[in-house]
């Protein structure tokens, strides 16, 4: 039902229940003026005609319209007439001009709401009623058959232009509507905030992303003005919308489709860019609205942040091995005399030197077919034990770091990809001995049989994260130190290469963490279902360390040790 | 004439024995130190070095920090300091001529530019190594 069906449809009824109380009321007022047949039409009118029509008037009331309700009302009304049509045609044949006035302004009430086929069998209703009226009345007030004929012909012909032109109106406002309720869905569920501002920069509506984007807490930004509901600013000065929006004349000068970097304060003093552009549109009374587009664009931001500091991280982590290896190796090639032991420390420098490099030129790869999404996973079972064990022991013998192994006395067979899980472990446990002031590291894992999974678990205590480093730890190329006191090297690329392996073999990473007490990296892997045997093995089946104890009292394992 | 002895301080234990191979092989008499705290602390006493080659990036105090600690001093506010860095970038370089250095060297380098840029910076003297750091900062200020 569109709005001008309704309009329409209370408006006929509202002249009906007029007209049908102007009959009845004056009719029976006058009623010694009438014979007798006048006055039993009005009767007619007045007991049938108006309770109907008033009763259709009210269900169309403002407030109520109920689909069912209005159905009636717009079937019922012209039925109504043409029934008080036919009574008069029988009762006062004499005024059959009025009548067929009167009629034919019913047909085409009918035929503008109705749908053409019912307008259609009202107009044979009314024909047919109209003849037998005729067939009733005392054959002196028959009206002539040419003047019937002459009247079906004039009726049909209201029928068609009427609801052709009604027909056409309803196209025209279901098209509008559907239009209108496209462009409110595209309005509230476009993730652009939109504001509209009148000419002085008054907010008039936002969509709501904008009303998120304003953040008033529920209250609504309307009316409340552009540099305070928004507080715009371009480098550091604040866009001045009083005298018309500068967006806007950047827009008009050309630039309309690519915005303006711009950024507003959050209330926590965080700055949030955005990419805002405006255009003009004119309002109902040829005013100027001010339609705001505004793109939160923190993440791109910090995208792009990110990528410059990799690309100057990298830069400086390829650049500390080439400068050995190329001096050592220039010091070889100009020196043939030099002493042999300080040959054999330039080549173990060169040897080692290249081992790293080819390293981080690994981990680039790895990180560049992560993002092109070219990393498949191909997961099996897999017992984790031998695996932890074997990784443990090899940094254990390389770094001449103290391992704690926690590893339960069971079967850990997990669902994944051996390769990426030694990668995951090797990252974790790299990562642990680098970070962890010069103090053990803890390798643990059990069975979480509630959840079905194979957990294991890597903590140092070393200098830990705050927790927006924790929050953050995972990004790519984002590194906890990034000035020129930075105690470890890196690319930032090691635990977002974990967590997408850890992603694509369907498992889960977290990491618990605290400044200056050490950071424990907990993986969570779907578990694979063993035998009987193995599953009846206890949970607590691991090596008590002195060391555990000393770990709890750092706060470093916030669960307990299985 | 004696030996021109030589301060290499880097966090990187294989770029201090780089340094020290081929300075020792060019007649430098060379020691090392693996950070700024520990420079700085081997610069308080009155046994100066006649050069420092002094790394940025490292733990604690950084190369710019001891620069410039380095230049607070009286004693030590005329003594060379060549740096020695992967941070190479015109910003990079203007701050460590605008800190007072008196060379600066990216990494990776060529092992005689390395000898040749400390032969070049200890043949100068206090006027001239002034002037070249004036001259420097004018430079890559209008780079900028």
């Amino acid at each position: 039902m569109t709005a001008p069906d309704l309009t329409a449809v209370r408006a006929a009824a509202t002249a009906r229940v007029v007209i049908a109380a102007t009959m009845a009321g004056g009719g029976l007022a006058l009623a010694s003026r009438w014979d007798r047949s006048v006055t039993a039409l009005f009767v007619f009118v007045g007991l049938v005609w108006l309770p109907w029509s008033a009763w259709l008037l009210a269900i169309t009331g403002a407030g109520r319209g109920r689909r069912r309700d209005l159905r009636l009302a717009i079937y019922g009304g012209p039925l109504g007439d043409v029934a008080v049509i036919f009574a008069a045609q029988c009762l006062v044949p004499w005024a059959w001009g009025l009548l067929l006035m009167a009629a034919a302004f019913v047909i085409s009430l009918a035929a503008s709401l109705w749908r053409r086929r019912d307008a259609w069998i009202l107009y044979g209703l009314c024909v047919i009623l109209t003849l037998l009226a005729q067939s009733v009345v005392p054959a002196t007030q028959r009206m002539a058959a040419g003047l019937l004929v002459v009247f079906a012909l004039a009726l049909g012909g209201l029928v068609v232009v009427v609801s052709r032109i009604a027909s056409g109106h309803r196209r025209v406002a279901v098209t509008s509507h559907r239009f209108q309720q496209k462009a409110e869905t595209i309005l509230a569920r476009v993730a652009d905030g939109i504001v509209v501002t009148d000419g002085a920069g008054v907010v008039l509506e936002t969509n709501p992303a904008g009303q998120r984007l304003i953040g008033l807490r529920g209250a609504s930004a309307v009316g409340v003005p552009c540099d305070r509901a928004l507080g715009l600013r371009e480098g550091e000065r604040l866009l001045d919308c009083r005298n018309g929006c500068p967006l806007l004349a950047a827009a008009s000068l050309g630039d309309v489709s690519e915005g303006r970097e711009v950024w507003r304060q959050l209330p926590d003093g965080r700055r949030q860019p955005l990419l805002a552009s405006a255009f003009a549109v004119s309002d109902e009374q040829g005013g100027v609205e001010v339609v705001h587009s505004l793109r939160d664009i923190t993440r791109l931001k910090e995208a792009d942040e990110a990528k410059t500091l990799f690309l100057a991280t990298a830069s400086h982590e390829l650049k500390t091995p080439v400068t050995v290896i190329a001096g050592f190796a220039d010091t070889i090639r100009r020196y043939p005399g030099m002493p042999e032991e300080r040959r054999a420390e330039a080549v173990e420098a060169i040897h080692r030197r290249a081992l790293e490099l080819s390293s981080i030129v690994d981990r680039l790869l790895l990180s560049s077919k992560i993002e092109g999404g070219r990393v498949k996973v191909d997961v099996h079972p897999v017992d984790l034990r031998p695996l932890l064990g074997e990784r443990a022991n090899a940094l254990q013998d390389a770094s001449g770091r103290h391992m704690i192994l926690q590893i339960a006395a069971e079967p850990l067979v997990a669902q994944a990809d051996p390769l990426a899980l030694r990668t995951v472990v090797d990252h974790l446990l790299d990562n642990a001995s680098k970070y962890s002031d010069g103090g053990p590291v803890v390798v643990g894992a059990r069975r979480d049989r509630d959840k079905s999974q194979i957990v294991f678990w890597v903590s140092d205590i070393g200098i830990g994260m705050d927790e927006d480093q924790a929050r953050r730890c995972f990004d790519k190329f984002w590194q906890a130190e990034s000035t020129d006191v930075r105690r470890f090297g890196g690319t930032g690329i090691g635990l977002y290469i974990v967590s997408s392996m850890v992603d694509a073999m369907g498992g889960r990473i977290s990491v618990e963490t605290a400044v200056g007490r050490g950071s424990t990296f907990t993986v969570a892997l779907p578990m694979v279902p063993v035998g009987e045997l193995a599953a009846n093995l206890p949970d607590e089946a691991v090596e008590p360390s002195a060391m555990t104890d000393l770990m709890r009292q750092f706060g470093v394992l916030t669960r307990g040790v299985m | 004439m004696t030996a021109a002895r030589a301060l290499v301080v880097d966090d990187a234990h294989d770029i201090r024995l780089l340094a020290d191979l081929v300075l020792s092989m060019a007649g430098f008499k060379v020691t090392a130190a693996s950070s700024g705290k520990e420079a700085l602390a081997m610069l308080a006493g009155e046994d100066l070095p006649d050069i420092v080659l002094l790394d940025v990036q490292m733990p604690e105090v950084d190369g710019w920090e001891t620069l410039s600690r380095l230049r607070a001093d009286a004693r030590t506010a005329d003594l060379p300091v060549v740096l020695c860095t992967v941070k190479g970038l015109p910003e990079d370089t203007l701050r460590g001529w605008t800190l007072g250095c008196d060379g600066y060297l990216g990494k990776p380098f060529d092992i005689v530019g390395l000898v040749d840029e400390l032969h070049g910076v200890l043949r100068r003297d206090r006027a001239e190594r002034e002037a070249l750091r004036r001259r420097r900062v004018a430079e890559l200020a209008a780079v900028r």
